[in-house]
């Protein structure tokens, strides 16, 4: 069993940096779990402090049960994948894939089999016998992978791995990275920036900011039911959209947008007071009679949707609308929100779970 | 609106590094309030075709016309346009400020201490970096360093931005934030810009036209929805959308196009070739609605849609669909294919 455990994590530099401050967090054997994040949000350190290649100020991390925080990074079994590969140049495409396996002394049936399985899933099967200056920019990164994925550690910890490659690239690479996890089944952690590249690949993200734990569910969960602010901007692409405003009464459910005339339904009752309603840019319609005035200031078609961008009295919000409508900057449009798909946060900016 | 005439007029340009052709015979054209976004794998050329714009490369062959001037064998110095690199090229010990003022300062152009003042004024306030202009660039975080190299670049309004996937070393979100910001910028400046990226995304969002570039030379340009709904290869198709254009190579029978397994991918096609590929976007199938069925092999949640992987046709499929859409391993769906929205090439041989 290869589940990690982290308690109570602290991490603070020399420099007086706060970098991770009290996370705790359980890992399920096999499971794919994302750390996302901002930068400086802690998710780095938080991975280094699982590799042991920092030593949290205080806390503990503990892998399958065994508690490893005073053990040496070589001692804990684990396959650390960086962003940044290089490959023996003076070696074959074959011999630098198998390096990793040579040097834990596999035997060979089974190391030519792990090859066999590797190679196929990249296509890189008739590249096997070239150098790596014969290959191309994209084929390079494809080995170096395969390299970094062919032993069979208890435990894949990998950082921004394909931040630098091209789009195309990436997405084959994050097919690969999770089909190879999946076969394996190697309990994996992976940090990245990039909320839809978290959401394509978890089985649970955890949404960190500021050396704090801000969520942790499936992509679903997180994008659906967004525990506070920072989460509910943070994820998506455009994140929600934010109106401040104030719930004026208890039992009529209805919420009041800054500087807008007509209050808004809420699906159900909250308690008044100031508050924050945050609605999804799919759940924003165009609508002649929609209780929300804006101009349109910008426009963008994104092939399968188009992003429309509105200056309301309210604040600036997006629509997520089909690429075909037609509009144009400057002009004037009504705009409806879905009440069923709103979700409200008070003044600290936490969810108001009514209906949990 | 468009203006008639072009502002930059590129025709014919080629360069070589020793054996390697980075550009073959370019020709383009930006209008005065253009963004023009030159989209392209890393080594297509991008880089190379705007360091030749901006006179840091000599071309071996062609002529770049700024205005009406051909600036072909101008000193970059004096061409006045603007370049912003990927990575933040700010003097890290001057304050923003100094920065911003430092291309003001520029020998010949002896501008007046007030205007100077006025002018890094205005752009920071454009930019919402007014409170950052005394800080030493050193201190700032990678967002803010690289609005302040934008800053610095629109400072002096020079006649053409280039601007080299300047958004590329951001953090995924804030480079959301930027692109929205930049276009809505680059309006009020009525400049025209040519922007080269590798992100689909951005090119999409920010382009009144796209040139797709490949090796050196241009495979296609037109507006973001002439390129994303009717590419002209396969090539050019797969650079644009996520998740990625689905490619069906099919044989005709009849009017029928035909996959390897004999699914029916297209009834009464037009389509006169005998060999042919057929690109679908995932958000053109709908689930039900087929003859012929597949299982699904994979859901994935990514916010407002989900992608459902089938293996159908002896491809693997990707479909778009809503995410309130019930769907799960193992379903069995019958894909029907939107054919008003599919794109038809011939196989090349």
């Amino acid at each position: 069993m290869n589940n990690i455990a982290l308690d109570n994590l602290h991490k603070t530099f020399p420099n007086g940096t706060r970098a991770v401050r009290g996370c705790s967090l359980k890992i399920e054997d096999g499971e794919f779990l994302v750390l996302l994040g901002p930068s400086g949000c802690g998710k780095t350190t938080t991975l280094r402090m699982i590799a042991g290649l920092e030593r949290p100020t205080a806390g503990r991390v503990l892998i399958g049960d065994r508690d490893v925080t005073a053990d040496r990074p070589g001692e804990r079994d684990i396959g650390f994948v960086f962003q940044f590969y290089a490959l023996y140049p003076h070696m074959s495409v074959r011999d630098n894939i198998l390096f990793p396996l040579r040097a834990v002394g596999m035997p060979r049936a089974e190391r030519d089999a792990s090859l066999d399985r590797v190679s196929e899933r990249l296509a890189i099967t008739h590249l096997l016998d070239r150098k790596p200056r014969h290959l191309s920019g994209g084929d390079r990164q494809r080995v170096a992978l395969g390299r970094a994925m062919i032993r069979k550690p208890a435990v894949y910890l990998m950082d921004e791995p394909l931040g630098t490659l091209d789009a195309g690239l990436r997405l084959e690479m994050r097919e690969f990275i999770r089909g190879q996890q999946l076969d394996l089944k190697i309990t994996t952690v992976y940090v990245t920036h990039d909320q839809e590249e978290a959401m394509s690949m978890a089985d649970r993200i955890v949404v960190m900011d500021e050396g704090r734990i801000r969520q942790i569910g499936t992509s679903a969960q997180i994008y659906d039911r967004p525990q506070d602010l920072f989460v509910a901007n943070f994820v998506g692409s455009p994140g929600m959209n934010l109106l401040k405003g104030e719930i004026a009464d208890a039992t009529r459910g209805e919420f009041h947008p800054q500087n807008v005339a007509t209050a808004l339904p809420c699906a159900s009752a909250y308690p008044p007071g100031p508050a924050t309603l945050g609605i999804r840019p799919e759940h924003v319609a165009i609508n002649p009679d929609g209780a929300i005035s804006g101009t349109v200031v910008m426009n963008e078609y994104m092939g399968s949707t188009r992003f429309v961008h509105f200056d309301t009295t309210a604040g600036r919000l997006v629509a997520r609308v089909l690429p075909d409508v037609d509009v144009n900057i400057g002009d004037a449009i009504r705009l409806t929100c879905d009440p069923k798909s709103c979700r409200l946060f008070d003044s600290d900016g936490s969810a108001m779970n009514i209906k949990a | 609106m468009i203006s008639e005439y072009p502002s930059i007029r590129v025709r014919g340009l080629s360069k070589r590094f020793g054996r390697i052709e980075a550009l073959r015979d370019i020709s383009l054209d930006v209008h005065a309030d253009e963004l023009l976004v030159v989209l392209g794998p890393t080594g297509a050329g991008k880089t190379t075709l705007l360091r030749t714009i901006a006179g840091l490369e000599r071309s071996d062959a062609g002529t770049i016309e700024l205005g009406a001037e051909d600036v072909t064998h101008v000193a970059p110095a004096r061409r006045d346009v603007s370049l912003v690199f990927q990575n933040f090229s700010l003097y890290p010990d001057w304050s923003v400020r100094r920065n911003l003022e430092f291309p003001l300062r520029a020998p010949g152009r002896n501008e007046s201490k007030t205007k100077i003042r006025e002018r890094v004024e205005s752009i920071a306030g454009l930019l919402q970096i007014s409170h950052l202009l005394p800080r030493r660039s050193s201190q700032l975080s990678g967002g803010e360093m690289q609005r302040v190299a934008i800053g610095r670049a629109i400072v002096r309004r020079p006649r053409l931005f280039l601007m080299d996937e300047p958004l590329t070393n951001l953090d995924a979100k804030l480079r959301e934030s930027l692109r929205v910001e930049l276009a809505l910028l680059r309006r009020e400046l009525k400049t025209p810009m040519i922007y080269v990226t590798h992100d689909q995304a951005e090119a999409l969002s920010m382009a009144d036209r796209i040139v797709v570039l490949s090796q050196g030379q241009i495979l296609q340009s037109g507006t973001p929805q002439e390129i994303y709904e009717r590419p002209v290869s396969p090539t050019v198709a797969l650079q644009l959308g996520t998740p990625a254009i689905n490619v069906l190579p099919a044989s005709r029978r009849g009017s029928d196009l035909v996959a390897d397994d004999g699914t029916v991918i297209v009834r009464d096609a037009r389509a006169s070739e005998a060999q042919c590929e057929i690109g679908v976007r995932p958000e053109n199938i709908a689930l039900e609605g087929g003859r012929y069925p597949a299982t699904v092999e994979g859901v994935e949640n990514i916010g407002a849609v989900r992608i459902v992987l089938v293996c159908w046709a002896g491809r693997d499929v990707r479909i778009m669909t809503s995410s309130s859409t019930k769907i799960a391993c193992g379903d069995q769906i019958y894909p029907k294919i939107d054919a008003t929205r599919i794109v038809i090439w011939k196989t090349e041989r």
